[in-house]
């Protein structure tokens, strides 16, 4: 992305031209959204690119204290919303984009729906992004603050190895002011400090780390105490709904959405990135605040009501996050379904996921329910329904009658996820309670 | 059966097929230890004395391909001499560029491997990553002299004739020698770079198909099984039981990429059976 503008404008009718390009983009994204029933379109980002190149450079350096980056293999997304939290429990107004935005087009819609021209810029950007639209952006705009999560085998199929994810990350941070990055995980560890930026580390005690063999799930950790570059927020201790963090000898106990190390990691970078930014005003009573107010929000799982009865909807994406979100599921569910759709190009990372503790799986659906099928039957479980499509899958297991223990679980990649979500008529917001005829 | 150093050679799950051999032959009733040899472990030494029927070595990232190649180099004699004594060894991604005789690591640089493979593995002129589909029919001796290679060629298909399919995800192909067969001819996607894919030689299996290989292919499974069963025992095997049959189901319409077709998988009550290519569903 450039400064470089289609036709040479002087400065005073840049802000005209600025205008003109968020019409544009909202009326081309409202066309979208009469047409096809459904919003997060990159269309209005496209089209307002066109009209004035440079508006979203211009819109994120609108804002006084400046941008801050949220990137990284997993963990983006909800370090990114508890960050936004725990800032404006400050008093701060931060402009932020939503999860399904954060490659370039999708940001530059983002910026559109948000910014207008006549109102006063939020005071400071969050902004979650893919690892190579961060890397992109940086070389536009130098971020007041990147947090690097952490590097996994994700999208292989995408980034070929995790070294190259590392890569992307590094090119993002070095032009930072300032980095806060994961010191458990191997890649960041070792490639971050070559850039000379100051760097602030959070990560977690040895016990809190997980049994399973995929542990953090990282690619490479970093291994013994002694590898580990000094840490300023800690995890101290992890419990069933809150975690106690670490922040250079004080502690803090926070309220977390649900069990797992992994959020409370995503809690601690946003805690140390909050630090950097807001350095004297920070206040642990107001990071509390946060955590207390906007819980259910942080969760990667959901629990929906269809006809009354309560249904968790689960999101896995890759190794790590299916066998993190799995292992949580105790006891285990007695109906559990899951899908695998066609964002996983790749089915061969489903063989990294220990699935031996699944006692039998109701159903499997999404495009890649076959190589699913697969895969549990090798596992040794057996499989119910196999059924490609979401929604008569859907339909099928919600059917079931309630279970003796516990609720249905659905365990699903994006892709399926989204499909149900339009089945059921679910937008951002939960609904109370869903009518299954909906389905039909 | 053993797998090599999976903390670096497993970037794609490769060395689950060690598992799928496993619960293969146990559903037929032969059992199967796997081992895996760690960075760390003395191989070749006490527990780890024991020669392993099947050898299998994975796909490393680009960046862990130097550390894989040292591991690898440090029990050279050892994995030769496994070979020479009848080992099966499945070579997987850039598993096949560690046991050729020689790998291009950067435009001009190259570097030795361990020389169970006789070809050698150039640079593609571009990163092979995607979809990657074979030609059914046979894939022995495309037009290069004879084939002399022990059991059957590659046929590029499975028993059930429909095409070989997964992924791959690698920077070098191969260049076959005369007396090396590939497993299949490519229909999409790169595989050795030459329109064929992967390699056959005596107790050598390369291929770029990444994963559950033995998983989406089970002929290819059932021939490695039989080779080992027929050298040790002097049994064959060949699986005839209903869980194979519906796992190798779920394998054929995976790779039809139909998306489409329902079916029922096995032992489990309830309603009518869509049943789709798959016979009785016997409980276990």
């Amino acid at each position: 992305m450039t400064e470089h503008d289609i036709l040479p404008l002087p400065r005073s009718d840049r802000r005209w031209a600025d205008r003109l390009a968020v019409s544009c983009g909202r009326a081309a994204g409202g066309l979208l959204r009469r047409l096809l029933h459904r919003g997060g379109s990159a269309v209005p980002g496209i089209v307002a690119d066109l009209v004035s190149p440079g508006l979203l450079l211009r819109a994120l350096q609108s804002h006084p204290l400046g941008v801050v980056a949220v990137t990284g293999s997993s963990g983006k997304s909800t370090t990114t919303k508890m960050l936004t939290a725990v800032l404006r429990e400050h008093g701060l107004t931060v402009f932020t984009n939503p999860s399904t935005a954060n490659m370039r087009q999708g940001i530059v819609s983002a910026v559109i729906d948000e910014w207008s021209t006549s109102a006063p810029p939020a005071d400071i950007a969050v902004l979650e992004l893919d690892e190579v639209a961060a890397a992109t952006l940086a070389g536009s705009i130098d971020f007041r603050l990147v947090v690097a999560t952490n590097v996994m085998k994700d999208q292989l199929d995408r980034f070929r190895s995790p070294g190259r994810v590392a890569d992307y990350v590094a090119a993002a941070a070095s032009g930072a002011e300032a980095i806060v990055a994961n010191a458990d995980d191997g890649f960041l560890a070792d490639l971050l400090p070559q850039l000379q930026i100051p760097t602030r580390w959070f990560g977690a005690a040895a016990r809190t780390r997980p049994a399973s063999a995929v542990g953090f799930g990282y690619a490479r950790e970093t291994g013994p105490d002694s590898a580990r570059p000094r840490i300023q927020t800690l995890v101290d201790e992890t419990h069933e709904s809150s975690a106690v963090l670490d922040i250079e000898g004080d502690r803090l106990p926070i309220g977390l959405p649900a069990r797992g190390v992994h959020y409370a990691l995503d809690a601690a970078a946003a805690v140390e990135a909050a630090r950097c930014l807001l350095g004297a005003s920070f206040s642990p009573p107001a990071v509390q605040r946060a955590f207390a107010a906007t819980g259910p929000v942080f969760a990667r799982s959901e629990l929906i009501r269809v006809d009354g009865e309560p249904v968790e909807l689960v999101l896995v994406q890759n190794v790590a996050s299916f066998q993190l979100n799995l292992d949580q599921l105790v006891p285990l569910p007695e109906q559990i379904m899951i899908a695998v759709g066609t964002d996983v190009a790749d089915p061969s990372w489903l063989w990294s996921v220990g699935l031996g503790a699944l006692d039998e799986v109701k159903a499997v659906s999404g495009t890649r329910a076959h190589d699913l099928a697969l895969r549990l039957l090798y596992a040794g479980v057996p499989v119910g329904a196999i059924e490609p499509d979401t929604s008569d899958a859907l339909r099928d297991f919600l059917a079931l009658p309630a279970p003796a223990r516990g609720h249905k679980t659905i365990i699903v990649t994006a892709d399926p996820m989204r499909r149900m979500r339009r089945s059921l008529g679910l937008g951002a917001e939960t609904v109370a309670d869903i009518d299954s005829s909906v389905l039909r | 059966m053993g797998v090599l150093f999976p903390e670096l050679l497993d970037l794609h799950g490769d060395s689950a097929n060690a598992d799928v051999l496993q619960t293969r032959a146990g559903w037929e009733g032969v059992a199967v230890t796997v081992t895996r040899y760690g960075l760390d472990d003395a191989v070749g030494w006490g527990p780890l004395a024991r020669r392993p029927d099947i050898v299998i070595v994975g796909s490393a990232a680009e960046e862990d391909l130097p550390a894989a190649a040292d591991a690898l180099e440090r029990i050279a004699e050892l994995v030769r001499d496994w070979h020479g004594r009848g080992s099966e060894v499945l070579a997987i991604g850039s598993g096949m560029d560690l046991l050729s005789s020689e790998y291009e690591i950067s435009p001009g640089r190259v570097r030795r491997g361990l020389g169970l493979l006789h070809g050698r593995a150039p640079l593609l002129p571009s990163w092979a990553s995607g979809a990657l589909v074979l030609g059914s029919g046979s894939g022995s001796g495309s037009g290069s002299g004879s084939a002399a290679v022990s059991g059957s060629g590659g046929s590029g298909s499975d028993v059930g004739g429909s095409p070989s399919r997964g992924q791959e995800n690698h920077a070098r192909g191969y260049v076959r020698e005369p007396d090396e067969a590939p497993l299949g001819t490519v229909r999409a996607g790169s595989g050795n770079g030459d329109g064929t894919e992967g390699v056959i030689r005596p107790g050598v299996t390369g291929t770029h198909l990444h994963g559950p290989v033995l998983a989406n292919d089970p002929a290819l499974a059932d021939r490695l099984l039989d080779r080992v069963m027929r050298r040790r025992h002097s049994l064959r095997f060949e699986s005839r039981n209903a869980l194979a049959a519906a796992a190798d189901a779920a394998a054929r319409l995976a790779r039809a990429g139909s998306g489409r077709t329902s079916s029922r998988g096995p032992a489990s009550p309830g309603r009518g059976s869509l049943a789709v290519d798959s016979p009785s569903t016997a409980p276990r």
